[in-house]
């Protein structure tokens, strides 16, 4: 059985259109490996195995009967659970929701499937979006496959989870500091967070209005752009949401890096000051492939990383306060600690300073877009400078930061991509990321997809509990 | 400004928020207030008034938002 799910989603579209793959043989391949994993993994906070398995056949059907709803037809996927969904518990791995079943989908959700595609059910997060891990929150959080005492990131935790154990070849993620990138870096998968006002963020959670992106958490490149081919699009309804078109994000894979010019910022590196070795090297070594395939790749000097997050701090708190200042005041015990306390913080924000802060961020916008990206077809950044913590060292500071690199692009809203760069020695995954122009995801992905393709590192997958699994099924 | 000053100015956001902090995380709460005050020291700096903050709202994306529709507000 499992090897169905080793099929890519251009494998599983091919295999279905000519017979040789079943969508219901390849959703129950899923829902299994949920089932062995998610009492360690926690992936999944809520399966709707009933309802993915009437979707896959209706799509067995359909494909059968030559009705096509496009790529995603008959392809299993999880949603992170702050995504409303009809009818389907939506937690927000909150007591706060404990109780809250939408009555519509998350507009992003609705496209996928109306795209065909067959919902698996709901990817664990960290409360709210933001916090840490706790075991105070009302499901319990989701751990990292490569080793069940590390953390898989956040806040798209079981998202990631569940791409890098093989259930599903994509999951939704949401990302406003690197929720997206952040999980994907840390489990080893592909984290593609969009353009601002690519994919409307309607029906899902808010944590901070002007930072929030929505995208994909995919095992390949090639994935991630099929799924958002499908998830993107102007929704009206979302007031950030742009009316750009959504081009063939497969039709650039190909075309590999040759002749592209790419710059690559070093120095945040050293200013961020916690780099592990191996996670240096691991990028220097990816820049080296990429010359190898035929690209110039010249260090660029950006404004210092202090200032990057810091805008993005001031204008993340006081949006995510604004959000929650009625709960945090009537009823805070509901929360879980870390999360509580985090969004506390953003009473701490001066109006004045959270102006400045935009004020800043329309200079930073400017520098990456304008005066790199003007220059420049790509941005290699960090993304993760570590590999994944343990659970027992996350410690009780609310305001501890982890080690990514991912806020900038949050601040300046260009497209940015979490891949895979490797292994450390202790076995966790390394990552680097690729940024783009506003609404070029498609060099992105012909960036990320040159590089997957030079490198081996999609045909690892966490060993131990892939073992279990298998023989679980 | 000293850790005096400082916690005066705590003090006064944590009760004008209307916020109830559990007496064994005050300390916590008031060093995650320093690194916020950190954070503002990091983007204040002298800019000209005509440099607006990203983000200003078009006519169009507030109108159209006043269509509604099902499936909005989570």
């Amino acid at each position: 059985m499992s090897e169905l799910l080793d099929l890519s989603i251009a494998e599983l579209g091919r295999g279905y259109r000519d017979g040789s793959v079943s969508p219901v043989a390849v959703t129950e391949a899923a829902l299994e490996r949920i089932e062995a994993t998610n009492d360690t993994l926690h992936s999944f906070n809520t399966v709707t195995a009933d309802l993915a398995l009437a979707r896959a056949a209706a799509a067995e059907k359909e494909l059968a009967s030559g009705t096509d709803l496009g790529p995603m037809h008959g392809v299993p996927f999880g949603v992170k659970d702050i995504y409303n969904t009809e009818g389907v518990l939506t937690s927000c791995q909150s007591h706060l929701r404990s109780e809250f079943v939408p009555d519509a989908n998350a507009h992003s959700v609705q496209l996928l499937l109306d795209g065909g595609a067959v919902m698996l059910g709901k990817c664990a997060t960290i409360e709210f979006a933001t916090g840490a891990p706790n075991d105070e929150t009302f499901f319990p959080p989701a751990r990292n496959p490569w080793n069940l005492d590390h953390i898989p990131g956040g806040s798209s935790s079981g998202s990631g989870a569940a791409v890098a154990v093989g259930i599903t070849r994509m999951a939704l993620g949401s990302d406003t500091g690197g929720s997206i990138r952040g999980p994907a870096a840390l489990c080893g998968t592909v984290g593609m967070k969009p353009t601002y006002g690519r994919v409307s963020r309607r029906g899902v959670f808010p944590l901070s209005y002007t930072m929030d992106h929505c995208g994909p958490l995919s095992w390949s490149v090639e994935d991630a752009a099929i799924s958002l081919s499908v998830m993107a699009g102007f929704d009206p309804l979302d007031p950030a949401c742009a009316d750009v078109p959504v081009p063939d994000y497969t039709a650039a894979l190909g075309r590999g890096v040759a002749g592209m010019k790419i710059a690559f910022v070093e120095h945040w590196i050293e200013e961020e000051g916690t780099a592990d070795p191996e996670a240096v090297k691991a990028i220097h070594t990816a820049l080296d492939m990429l010359r190898s395939e035929g690209a110039t790749v010249e260090t660029v000097q950006l404004s210092p990383y202090d200032l990057y997050q810091a805008c993005a701090r001031l204008l993340v708190l006081p949006e995510c306060y604004a959000i929650h200042e009625h709960d945090l005041i009537e009823r805070p015990e509901l929360y879980g600690r870390p999360t509580r306390e985090r969004l506390m913080a953003g009473a701490f924000v001066r109006g004045s300073d959270y102006v400045e802060a935009l004020r800043v961020r329309r200079e930073l916008a400017i520098e990456v877009n304008n005066v790199i990206l003007g220059q420049y077809d790509a941005l290699i950044a960090p993304c993760s400078v570590v590999t994944a913590g343990r659970f027992d060292a996350l410690g009780d500071d609310p305001m501890k930061l982890s080690g990514m690199m991912t806020q900038p692009f949050n601040v300046t809203g260009n497209p940015a991509m979490s891949v895979c760069a490797g292994y450390h020695s202790n076995g966790l995954p390394l990552s680097m990321q690729i940024v783009g122009k506003a609404f070029d995801e498609a060099a992105v992905f012909q960036v990320g997809a040159a590089y997957e393709a030079a490198t081996e590192w999609r045909k690892h997958r966490p060993s131990k509990l892939a073992a279990q699994a298998a023989a679980a099924e | 400004m000293d850790d005096d000053a400082l916690r005066r100015q705590y003090d006064g956001l944590i009760e004008r928020a209307g916020l109830r902090i559990p007496q064994d995380r005050e300390q916590t709460m008031f060093n995650a207030f320093k690194q916020v005050q950190a954070w503002t020291d990091v983007v204040r700096s002298r800019k000209s008034a005509a440099l607006e903050p990203a983000n200003v709202f078009a006519y169009e994306t507030v109108s159209r938002l006043a269509e509604g529709g099902k499936g909005g507000a989570p």
